[in-house]
């Protein structure tokens, strides 16, 4: 094993929002919040 | 002159800052609840140690969006003194008032020990009045001290010189064992650019009384005194 490396995964409910809005929204939570761009990167999954 | 100290849920070394500013530098303090935005009155804002907010998603992540901190961003913004302390340092790079940000230690474990620190630059609110070179013992106490910002960054800081402190031997020189977290350029504290707004991870509010077993921190808190007596403050 060269490195470890550990990460967060945060699942959030969206209600009645659509598909293209909830990426949008998550983008957001993710950048202003969850992830510091420093030292994180984040990816946004959306599932319907 | 009236100092400020934030208290955040969570802070743990709120009334340290308070004591030292009040009783050992004789100068009067009083304490703002995070969710006021006032700020009227002070000379400079101490944001304290602790574990704000639990510090569960990330180190000051939450407490940076506490209101207070909206008022401290324009308190910085108009030149007055922002001192931030181990938590209160990654409240203020969360917050984007200082670079950086807070990496793991490097041997994961949270560290509870006197480290040495070499002032890197004098004339900053937390330094004015030492000398570049000079030597402090103060105690560390954080699990996420590891100073990170990618190397062209780093670059600027050290052209900028607002690199403030620096662990090192207790002769002042640079030794990897001695960089106990595994920061970044032995990184321990940094300023804006101008030098108004100080974090630094040692605890100088910890070790500012012989009996505490350092008195160098006590300095520290001398040092803010100097700068603001020695500078004109924002209305």
């Amino acid at each position: 094993v060269a490195a470890v490396r550990q990460g967060k995964f945060f699942e959030v409910d969206l209600e009645g929002v659509p598909a293209d809005k909830a990426r949008e929204t998550a983008e957001e939570i993710a950048r202003r919040v969850l992830s510091n761009p420093v030292i994180e990167s984040f990816r946004v999954e959306v599932e319907p | 002159l009236n100092v400020g100290v934030v208290v955040f849920p969570g802070s743990n070394c709120d009334h340290d800052a308070y004591h030292v500013v009040k009783h050992v530098c004789g100068q009067e303090a009083r304490f703002v609840w995070h969710k006021d935005r006032d700020l009227s009155g002070l000379d400079a804002v101490v944001l304290p140690g602790g574990f704000s907010y639990g510090d569960y998603l990330r180190t000051g992540a939450i407490a940076r969006f506490s209101p207070v901190m909206g008022a401290v961003g324009e308190f910085a913004a108009k030149g007055g003194a922002v001192l931030g302390i181990c938590n209160g340092f990654q409240i203020l790079q969360e917050a984007g008032l200082l670079p950086g940000a807070m990496l793991r230690n490097r041997g994961v474990k949270f560290l509870s020990q006197p480290v040495h620190v070499r002032v890197e630059r004098g004339q900053t609110i937390a330094t004015e009045g030492l000398r570049a070179g000079e030597v402090l013992t103060m105690p560390i106490a954080h699990g996420e001290g590891n100073f990170y910002a990618p190397e062209e960054e780093l670059d600027r800081l050290e052209r900028a010189g607002q690199v403030v402190f620096r662990y090192t031997t207790a002769d002042g020189r640079l030794d990897d064992a001695a960089n106990v977290n595994g920061s970044a350029h032995a990184i321990a504290g940094v300023c804006n650019e101008a030098g108004n707004v100080v974090g630094l991870m040692p605890h100088p509010e910890r070790a500012a009384e012989p009996l505490l077993g350092s008195a160098d921190g006590r300095r520290v808190f001398e040092a803010l005194v100097r700068s603001l007596q020695s500078r004109a403050m924002p209305a």
